[in-house]
């Protein structure tokens, strides 16, 4: 059973990851950053259920808060960016520069 | 093969369907939903797995305040978001991807393989967990505290950038 869990978790990963890295709509890039997120927590719990001890579930629940703050800054951000420009392409934000 | 074990093959399906809805919708409203659904089937599995207060973790801050965040996003710029097609950099990305997914695999698999889970496991209250989180990790608690101000502070700046310019500073 660890086995179908890791590599479920692996490839929730690398669909992420694929997402980050093939997208280019900046929302659909960072719902795949939550999926990497979600990916890792669940292989957090998975480690907490073959060793019984209850310390990774803690950190998975550090993680759960990290990644709202990340949302509320990354969309944050986001909103900034798209507010006044007409393409939200991310080839085309390439200046730091507002 | 428990009862158990079925459920959790089909939340690994169902969570696995999910992302692919992500990676392979072409609507960003189609790719929040797939997202929705992942996170929903990724809470069941930690019930399963016998992590309760998680699970009720990811069901209310994920599936719950996450995505509704993403939604009102998604659902405001929806006129301007372009169809995300896939161009030129397909090839170059799946050849990363793949190598990234060897590279994870081949040092976990022989974990995976012969790895077990703890026989006779008492699923832990959400009292113990509370009591190693205030016991053991009472300062990266602190510290996630602190995190999440910052962040507060920082959604918060970024909100109110426009009207600081329109006052021509005078709220400083």
């Amino acid at each position: 059973m660890i086995f179908v869990l890791g590599i479920t978790a692996m490839l929730l990963f690398v669909f992420g990851m694929a997402g980050v890295l093939l997208k280019r709509n900046p929302l659909v890039m960072f719902m795949s950053i939550e999926l990497m997120l979600n990916a890792v927590n669940l292989g957090l719990m998975i480690i907490s259920r073959a060793s019984g001890h209850v310390d990774a579930q803690v950190l998975t629940i550090f993680l759960i808060t990290i990644a709202a703050a990340e949302v509320a800054v990354g969309l944050g951000i986001i909103v900034t960016l798209f507010s006044d420009r007409d393409d939200v392409d991310v080839d085309n934000i390439n200046l730091l520069k507002g | 093969m428990t009862l158990t074990d079925i459920l959790l093959v089909i939340g690994c399906l169902v969570s696995l369907a999910g992302a692919g809805i992500v990676l392979f919708a072409s609507n960003p409203t189609r790719s929040l939903l797939g997202l929705f659904l992942t996170s929903v089937s990724v809470g069941v599995i930690y019930l399963l797995l016998g992590g309760a207060f998680v699970a009720m973790a990811q069901i209310i801050v994920y599936a719950g305040a996450v995505l509704m965040l993403f939604l009102f996003v998604v659902r405001y710029f929806v006129k301007r978001l372009p169809r995300s097609r896939i161009r030129w950099q397909l090839g170059a990305g799946i050849v990363v991807v793949v190598i990234l997914f060897l590279q994870v695999l081949i040092p976990l698999l022989g974990w995976f393989s012969k790895g077990r889970f703890v026989e006779e496991y008492i699923p832990p209250d959400p009292g113990l967990l509370g009591k190693t989180i205030f016991e053991q990790y009472v300062y990266p608690f602190e510290l996630v505290s602190i995190l999440l101000l910052v962040a507060i502070v920082g959604a918060i700046y970024m909100a109110r950038g426009e009207s600081q310019s329109d006052d021509g500073g005078a709220g400083q």
